[in-house]
């Protein structure tokens, strides 16, 4: 009875670590999120202060030295990825990007962000436009990304 | 026969709105309130009821990389008659240049003050219920110049200091909204500089210089019997934080007419707002002083406070509910005891996006 008892306390155990283990593993923000650029854009590194500017198109609405709109890309739903990006670039809620992006285009006609479901949509049109800025989870950025990475937020 | 062939054509409709609409990237957008209420003025039965707000429909265009397109249409019920009425209130073509240099041409807000500017029409991200007195519509008893016709350049984030300005040269009041061809009359010219010298910290100042000519019909339906000087200076601050927000703004309104002489209106409101949780209570101060002898504004002095608290379900759906207490006395040559009126307000406004 004793060795049962101490069988099924043992595979708990190495279970549930096994479990933990996996989870940090599939854990969708395991290496963070990146801020990425269409590959043409000059700019190699921003702090997260300038990405908030851009992104949100507060005072600059074209990129310096590139000549083309600013086109902030965001994701459609509530993510890991988004949840971060809001927090610790943009220090805001959902509401309160909402709310801002809705007043910029009631104010002065200015698009509100470009909204995705995936990484791979974030991904595809920041390939296709060369003003647009977004992110996604870090380990969707492969070798061959034909973006560029201005941020890594861990 | 004859409905398939209008199905089809309906949808052939629709389908080229669509085509349009994503060719040009055009939006389109509105907001709608509903309001009820009830008015407590004690030169006047007591009124109760509820009502429809503003039906307000606006279309965003981006017609090229560096044009937009921006039209708002308003569908509102007359207070008196109960009609629907529909009014363009903004219709801009917007040229960027650079971010300190852009060029529009339209119907357009003037750009006096903060809050002309920064909510519009717009009943879900407007703060309060309704405009503070100040900044009232013109429809609606307000004194300030708002909707113009005319070209603009304005542009922002120039210096660390954050300047930014507009210059609006329009049709003026007595040429009206709609130019019909007739260029001859006098023009309006309004200024706006301010600085966000810290992210939503903003101070401004704005003056707006009218000559007015005789026969013109001003808002309160007082019809000069002279020309008119009009000068408005306007100053004011807005902060607005996560946790705490104040805009507070002052127009001092000088009409010089032929007879009457120098004439000051001065007009103000303070607007604080708190949060706590999801709900937002908050504080209006409304002030306006005439002077005697006043003949282009109907001289009705008044000082009033609401308290208000808005719950937002979400960033597309907010309910206020307000109560207001203003006293009000018309300054003229009679008896100002017999004039003087105090109204209570209680009012709940439901205000969507959509």
């Amino acid at each position: 009875m004793k060795k049962i008892i101490t069988l099924s306390i043992l595979t708990l155990l190495i279970s549930s670590f096994t479990l933990i283990r996996y989870k940090k593993t599939i854990s969708p923000l395991s290496g963070g999120i990146v801020v990425i650029v269409n590959i043409e854009n000059p700019v190699n590194a921003m702090t997260a202060g300038e990405v908030k500017l851009m992104w949100m198109r507060k005072v600059k609405k074209r990129w310096p030295d590139f000549n083309k709109n600013i086109k902030p890309v965001d994701r459609k739903n509530k993510c890991p990825e988004r949840d971060l990006f809001y927090s610790k670039v943009l220090n805001m809620t959902a509401d309160e990007v909402d709310t801002y992006f809705m007043q910029k285009q009631y104010q002065n006609a200015e698009k509100p962000q470009d909204k995705f479901s995936t990484d791979a949509d974030v991904i595809n049109f920041i390939i296709q436009e060369p003003g647009a800025i977004g992110f996604v989870n870090a380990s969707s950025i492969g070798n061959d990304a034909k973006v560029k990475v201005v941020l890594t937020l861990p | 026969m004859k409905i398939i062939k209008t199905k089809v054509l309906g949808i052939c409709i629709l389908y080229a709105i669509q085509i349009s609409l994503n060719a040009q990237d055009t939006q389109i957008k509105g907001f709608f309130d509903v309001k009820a209420g009830g008015i407590q003025d004690s030169s006047k039965n007591a009124t109760r009821g509820t009502g429809l707000g503003q039906f307000d429909m606006f279309f965003t265009s981006q017609i090229d990389e560096k044009t937009s397109f921006l039209s708002e249409i308003v569908f509102e019920a007359d207070a008196m008659t109960g009609q629907v009425g529909v009014d363009m209130e903004r219709a801009i073509i917007r040229r960027y240049v650079k971010d300190y240099f852009n060029i529009s041409a339209g119907k357009f807000h003037s750009p006096i003050g903060y809050w002309n500017n920064a909510y519009h029409h717009g009943s879900l991200i407007q703060p309060t219920i309704n405009r503070p007195d100040a900044v009232a519509f013109e429809d609606m008893g307000g004194t300030m110049p708002i909707h113009q016709v005319g070209l603009q350049i304005d542009g922002a984030g120039i210096s660390k200091a954050g300047l930014y300005y507009s210059v609006l040269i329009s049709n003026g009041l007595s040429k009206g909204n709609y130019n019909l061809g007739n260029y001859n009359q006098p023009i309006a010219g309004c200024v706006q500089i301010g600085i966000e010298p810290i992210e939503n910290f903003k101070i401004f100042g704005s003056y707006y210089y009218n000559h007015i000519e005789s026969g013109y019909s001003t808002y309160q339906n007082i019809v000069l019997p002279h020309n008119v000087a009009y000068n408005l200076i306007n100053g004011g601050v807005a902060l607005l934080k996560r946790k705490f927000e104040f805009i507070g703004e002052v127009f001092s309104t000088t009409t010089n007419m032929q007879t009457v002489g120098n004439k000051n209106a001065l007009t103000a409101y303070a607007y604080a707002g708190f949060t706590k949780f999801k709900v937002k209570p908050y504080v209006v101060f409304n002030y306006a002083r005439y002077q005697n002898g006043d003949m282009f504004f109907v001289p009705n002095n008044s000082i009033g406070g609401i308290v208000g608290v808005r719950y937002n379900f979400s960033s597309k759906s907010v309910i206020k509910l307000e109560v207001g207490n203003t006293m009000t006395q018309l300054v003229s040559g009679l008896n100002p005891d017999k004039l003087t009126n105090n109204i209570q307000v209680v009012q709940i406004q439901w205000a969507i996006g959509f």
